[in-house]
């Protein structure tokens, strides 16, 4: 017994050794990570591509302690952008720790953004972030006109970097948002092609709307020159960004855009529209405004298979409350209610509309999903058009059918014209409430 | 005739549970892929299949148990075939064991490495584990049955909240259509699932320690039920979150599940939870392999004591499991490929020789 | 099915050298004791003779008082005691004076020896407790017990006549376990007034306090007090084989007992627990445990042992259960706090920083910019630093050590954040691992989990969360290794048994609990009558309700 007790000692004393002698092979310590918190994917050349990062500095994010050295005033990034441009984005990670003095850390990267060049090469390049195990499959993915290197000059504002930014817009649950895993589930399948949503960046001007603001009133904005090792780009830096349409890829290529219109039509046809605001003018009195603020909506596609023949029927349903009425109807009328559903309705149609119509006519690519859906219903029939879909697709007939509900009116009955105009006609009381 | 075993008895649900734990560490984490990658979104219906044809096997473990009560295979194999074919077969099943506790030890180092930690080397896992694996089971049987179930609440716990908590990811479009491509992939879903499950073979062994023939009746039905349930839910659970198509892409996807799921906006990526957990469990099946092998080698020659057997055969474990493959591609291979037909052999036609041979020369075991 | 021992410690199983087997252990008179070996001593008629004996026995020690007087005038008699030991009061005024006054006529029949001892001293001693003893050993023995004993010119025999009184503390409230509610009683040092208290508490002659004598010089009395009726088979036995033996020096504190009965010796875990309450006692033996009581220590050892019991606290009966039961869970949360906060921690910074929210993983890397160490070393050095200042603390007189903790805590935690030494994230994490090792309800068991914790903080920093993963494996089948005569540490979790769980995690109330734990393996499983749960009067369930109260 007092031999295996010196036998434990011994086993943990070596093992102690030997551990601190050649151990810690994973181990980074926290402030030698450099972390992404947005990366900008470019091509570049013929075949090569650019990454670009956008690296946190803590000591300016995380409130720095007073830790001796370095004090002292003057503006201060948070973060730096480094670039690199390489055959893949493997390799591209490599050489970006070339030139920076920690280790790359991608697990807190949240926004990727592509540029337009690289879309319309493809997404093959982007197999390494599905790849590699630091990943978050719930990155956001958006997409970019021109050059995704000037997103991430975003200059710090309520939020201190880019991929804040980006994420914190996307949050707001209004606007189409696609994260890494879902583009690959898309791009993989074969009755769906990817639609990501698009940037665009703001001047000064159009952010906030004083020229004179624009430049001088941003604390950071002096930075311009300063920040990352590369050159600014020849352009102003941007202000801001804002979200307008979204990118179509057929299989893997960037094929064209939607516009915003047809972008809010895609989202109804995919059934992920969750909130938002639909403003049109009043049924019976083209000169006043309604908007209705609706939330829990559900789509469902069904097909219909009669030969050759491909339909599908949409049903969209949604209900929401009224946030602005400026007619001068009351809506104590319940067949007011119904006419206002009814012009919501014809609204929602418009839309989804516009995005078929795109899909179908111009870019001859099925971006609501629909042969998934043929696929689970008929998968025998899905067999047959499944290696030209999106030719068949462009001519299948599709039916929507939306379905809109106004729950409440808010916290008023009538607009201020309502009871004007009603005072005037004595038609019914308003002193009730 | 020897008597290599532990003093002590393990009750009925220890016994499921023991069963349990020699096939869902790995199962949950290496068999949805590449059943899915076969049967698609149908993978859970696989499974089913799988249990049911494992039946057979169950039953007949059960009725060697009953006929030759409080036995280990190994003793069995002794009074039926006599001692040289018996100690010939006890010597195959050692290395059987061996072999396969070599390859679970890889696939455990294999998730650790690809999954959590790339830059450490595989051996330092491995060799960590199994001297653990040396120390626990030196203990017994008793002791490798208290673990697991310390273990198991914390384990079944963790894969329920990741399940839970990746629900609202879930949707339930992505199981259908039911049998899209027929039966056939089904089956082939189902044949790779049986290398796995007739790793309740272990019964054979842990059986001889059960209160017979009740607690090993119960001990297969309460085990193969636990099995059925956990390994649908583990192969559904990708499925329904991230479809057929990438499910069978990823390599881990009940692992990746922790991937997507987050804790109230906290703990966001609890995979190296789930890793750690799984580790618990890993450990348990390596053990009780480990046991088993020494358990069968002290019966074989003769021993009064299986300890001093287990650190050795833990060694031959480790190099077998560095040098059986080269890479995971290697390991995948060999689970989708030969694993099933391995274990057809070893541990479903043998034990049925066995048992086969039992009944024609009319052997029975003694009541002690 | 229940086999309690199912390994007796093998250690008891081998044959013992020299060292007869004691049967009576009441008395004390093996071959051990008393120790030195006094066989060639005997009492003699020659009082004088004896008088030298017990000099040369004693080494003529300043302490022994002996006094010679005359009974009634007449008979030749001596009085031997240990100052400090007997009551002096009660030997001078009570035994002396009737023994110098006695009658002249019985003083004459004690000269004549004309009835037999006893039944004269009968007649003539004005005390109790007396008893007669033939052999020197014995009159040593009574001796250095406090008694006082009376030799007489011409008897072979002497009469120790109990006097038994020493200074001692007196029944305080026991500082190591305090309560809110329940009584204040602690037990004291000397181990009569600790079977006073048990007995107190539950009357009945069932109650059995069965002694021994354990120690060569230190000649310890040790009481076994358990619940005859209650008690498991074979656990008696056990204990009193382990008991056998312990040939040692002395016996100072029952960690001394401890030590040679436990199951593993190896073990850093506690497998004895220990208590200074006498209602924990008296719950204790009310299960079926056995109490071993030492001589001069308060602490009395409750066995066998589970893992749970470490993380129960006797309050935990007397409050109302939805807080005992919150408690409970809470000192489980405070168990993984205390052993695994630092080692996580340095998992999670070193090796798994995705785990973290983003905003959390800046702050920490803005906090550790410029610290000197990697966060292993950060965390085993202020680890240190804290324990250090514990040590300090606890061994300091208490105004001092007061001081000691202020400076300590607050001076060298903000200078080494300020300096930036240590993080301040680290101090917190280690700030709230010391103060959870401090809220464990049991002292014994927090200090194996302040030593387990720098294990589990060296494999987190070599291998992140899968070493964290092995050590807890490790510390695992090592506790499932472990039994308390006989019984698995770690039930009622592993193995496990349902009807058991009403007092691990949860404190079920009383009325619920109706049967004692299954792992004792005692006679009557039942501790209580059915359907106690109290009804409102009026809602009448038609069962007797009688006991609960």
């Amino acid at each position: 017994m007092r031999r295996s007790l010196r036998a434990v000692f011994l086993l943990l004393s070596l093992t102690l050794i030997g551990m601190i002698l050649d151990g810690c092979w994973s181990r980074r310590e926290i402030e030698e990570l450099a972390l992404i918190m947005a990366a900008a994917l470019d091509a570049e050349g013929e075949n090569q591509v650019r990454l670009s990062a956008f690296i946190i500095n803590p000591r300016e994010i995380g409130g720095g302690q007073p830790m001796g050295a370095g004090g002292g005033g003057g503006t201060r990034m948070p973060g730096e952008i480094v670039t690199a441009v390489a055959d893949n984005f493997a390799e591209a990670t490599r050489r970006l720790e070339e030139h920076i003095p920690r280790r790359v850390f991608w697990a807190h990267n949240r926004v990727i953004i592509l540029g337009d060049g690289l879309a319309r090469r493809g997404l093959q390049s982007l197999d390494w972030f599905s790849r590699d195990r630091q990943m978050r499959l719930d990155t956001v993915v958006v997409l970019t006109e021109g050059e995704a290197r000037r997103v991430l000059d975003l200059p710090p504002g309520i939020e201190l970097n880019p991929g804040r930014i980006i994420t914190g817009i996307l949050n707001s649950h209004v606007i189409l948002k696609v994260e890494l895993k879902d583009l690959f589930a898309m791009w993989q399948a074969r009755g769906d092609n990817p639609v990501v949503p698009r940037v665009v960046l703001l001047s000064p001007d159009e952010h906030s709307g004083s020229k004179l603001q624009g430049r001088e009133g941003r604390p950071g904005g002096g930075g311009e020159g300063g920040e990352g090792r590369e050159a600014p780009p020849a352009q102003a830096a941007p202000a801001a960004v804002r979200f307008d349409g979204a990118g179509v890829f057929k299989d893997d290529k960037l094929v064209g855009y939607l516009d915003h219109l047809e972008t809010l039509g895609t989202m109804w046809l995919r059934g992920e529209v969750r909130e938002g605001v639909i403003t049109f003018n009043c049924p019976a009195h083209p000169e006043g405004q309604v908007a209705v603020r609706f939330y829990r909506s559900q789509t469902k596609v069904k097909p219909h298979v009669e030969g050759d023949k491909i339909r599908f029927l949409v049903k969209i349903t949604a209900e929401g409350d009224l946030t602005e009425h400026t007619c001068d109807d009351s809506l104590k009328d319940p067949a007011q209610v119904r006419a206002m559903e009814e012009a919501l309705r014809r609204e929602v149609e418009k839309r989804a509309e516009a995005a078929l119509d795109k899909a179908q006519k111009e870019l001859k690519a099925d971006i609501f999903g629909f042969g998934e859906v043929l696929h689970r219903q008929e998968p025998k029939f899905w067999k047959q058009v499944q290696d030209h879909w999106n030719e068949i697709f462009a001519g299948v007939e599709v039916k929507v059918e939306p379905r809109m509900e106004v729950r409440r009116v808010g916290m008023t009955y009538a607009s201020v014209e309502a009871i004007r105009g009603n005072t005037g006609g004595k038609k019914t009381s308003p002193g009730g409430r | 005739m020897s008597r290599s075993r532990e003093e002590g008895f393990i009750g009925p649900w220890q016994g499921a549970i023991l069963l349990w734990f020699s096939e869902l560490p790995t199962a949950l984490l290496f068999l949805p892929a590449l059943i899915v990658s076969r049967a698609q979104q149908d993978a859970w219906m696989s499974v089913v299949l799988a249990i049911v044809f494992t039946l057979p096997l169950a039953l007949l473990l059960g009725w060697l148990l009953y006929r030759f009560p409080g036995r280990t295979l190994f003793q069995v194999a002794e009074t039926v075939l006599g001692k040289i074919l018996g100690k010939a077969m006890t010597l195959f099943y050692v290395l059987a064991f061996v072999q396969w506790n070599a390859i679970v030890l890889r696939e455990f180092g294999e998730f650790l490495v690809a999954a959590v930690m790339p830059e450490t080397p595989l051996i330092v896992f491995t060799v960590t584990l199994m001297v653990l694996a040396v120390y626990a089971a030196r203990n017994g049987l008793e002791v490798i049955a208290r673990s697991a179930q310390f273990i198991l609440p914390l384990m079944v716990s963790f894969f329920l909240i990741v399940l839970v908590l990746a629900t609202p990811k879930m949707s339930l479009r992505n199981l259908f259509p039911l049998l899209e491509g027929g039966l056939g992939p089904l089956l082939l879903g189902a044949f790779i699932t049986l290398g796995s499950t007739g790793e309740i073979i272990v019964i054979s062994v842990v059986g001889a320690f059960l209160q017979q023939p009740e607690g090993v009746k119960r001990s297969l039905i309460l085990g193969l039920a636990g099995i059925l349930f956990f390994l649908v839910l583990g192969v559904m659970g990708g499925v329904l979150v991230f479809g057929a198509c990438e499910a069978g892409r990823l390599t881990f996807p009940a692992f990746s599940l922790a991937r997507v799921i987050s804790i109230g906006n906290f703990l966001e990526r609890i995979e190296v939870l789930f890793m750690a957990i799984w580790v618990g469990g890993i450990f348990i099946k390596v053990t009780l392999n480990l046991y088993i092998a020494a358990l069968g080698l002290a019966t074989a020659a003769d021993l009064r004591e299986y300890r001093p057997l287990c650190a050795p055969l833990a060694a031959l474990v480790v190099v077998l499991s560095v040098w059986l493959f080269d890479n995971l591609t290697g390991v995948l291979f060999y689970l989708e490929q030969v694993l099933p037909v391995w274990a057809l052999l070893w541990q479903w036609t043998v034990p049925a020789a066995l048992a086969l041979t039992a009944v024609i020369r009319k052997v029975e075991g003694s009541r002690t | 099915m229940p086999r309690p021992f199912r390994r007796p410690l093998r250690a008891a199983l081998r044959p013992l050298k020299g060292r007869a087997t004691q049967k009576d252990t009441s008395g004390g008179q093996g071959q051990k004791y008393p120790y030195p070996p006094l066989e060639h001593y005997v009492l003699t008629p020659d009082l004088k003779l004896n008088l030298q004996q017990l000099e040369e026995i004693f080494h003529r020690s300043g302490d022994v008082v002996k006094r010679d007087f005359c009974i009634g005038g007449r008979a030749r008699a001596a009085i031997v005691y240990i100052d400090g030991l007997a009551d002096k009061t009660l030997i001078e005024d009570t035994l002396l004076r009737t023994l110098q006054h006695v009658p002249s006529e019985l003083a004459q029949a004690l000269v004549d020896r004309s009835a037999p001892l006893d039944r004269l001293l009968e007649i003539i001693v004005p005390m109790a407790d007396v008893d007669f003893v033939e052999k020197m050993a014995d009159v040593v023995n009574h001796v250095l017990n406090g008694d006082a004993v009376l030799l007489f010119e011409g008897y072979r025999q002497a009469m120790a006549t109990s006097t038994r009184s020493w200074e001692q503390r007196s029944i305080s409230e026991p500082l190591t376990e305090g309560v809110v509610r329940g009584p204040r009683e602690g037990f004291v040092e000397n181990l009569r007034t600790n079977t006073a208290l048990i007995r107190r508490r539950l009357k009945t002659p069932d109650l059995v306090v069965d002694n021994l004598l354990v120690g060569r010089y230190s000649q310890t009395n040790v009481s076994l007090v358990y619940l005859k009726s209650l008690v498991g088979p074979g656990l008696l036995e056990e204990i009193r084989r382990r008991l056998d033996r312990i040939d040692v020096d002395g016996i100072l504190e029952s960690a001394y007992i401890e030590e040679f009965i436990e199951d593993n010796p190896f073990s850093p875990f506690p497998q004895i627990d220990h208590t200074e309450r006498p209602d924990k006692v008296a719950a204790a033996l009310l299960e079926g445990r056995v109490a071993l009581l030492i001589d001069n220590t308060p602490f009395v050892l409750l066995v066998p042992t589970l893992f749970v019991q470490f993380l129960q606290a006797s309050e935990d009966y007397y409050e109302r259960y939805w807080l005992a039961s919150f408690l409970r869970v809470l000192r489980f949360v405070i168990l993984n706090i205390a052993l695994l906060l630092p080692s996580a921690y340095v998992a999670v910074s070193t090796y798994h920083q995705e785990m973290l929210p983003t905003n959390l993983v800046v702050r920490l890397a803005a906090q550790r910019e410029g610290i000197p160490f990697p966060a292993v070393v950060e965390a085993l050095l202020l680890e240190l630093v804290f324990e250090i200042l514990r040590e300090a603390g606890v061994r300091l007189p208490r105004v001092v050590g007061q001081a000691v903790s202020i400076v300590g805590a607050l001076v060298i935690g903000e200078a080494a954040v300020s300096a930036g030494l240590f993080s301040p994230a680290m101090v917190i994490v280690v700030a709230l691992t010391g103060i959870s090792s401090f809220a464990l309800p049991k002292f014994s068991m927090a200090i194996t989990i302040r030593l387990l914790r720098f294990i589990m903080l060296i494999l987190a920093g070599v291998l992140g969360f899968y070493g964290i993963m092995l050590g807890l494996l490790a510390v695992l089948v090592h506790l499932n290794t472990l039994r308390s005569f006989g019984v698995p540490y770690l039930a009622p979790v592993a193995p496990y048994h349902r009807r058991d769980y009403k007092d691990v995690f949860v404190r079920a109330p009383r009325w619920d609990q109706e049967l004692r734990p299954t792992q004792l393996g005692h006679r009557d499983p039942r501790r209580q009558a059915e359907g106690l749960q109290p009804v409102p009067p009026g809602a009448d369930k038609g069962e007797k309700s009688g006991g609960g109260r």
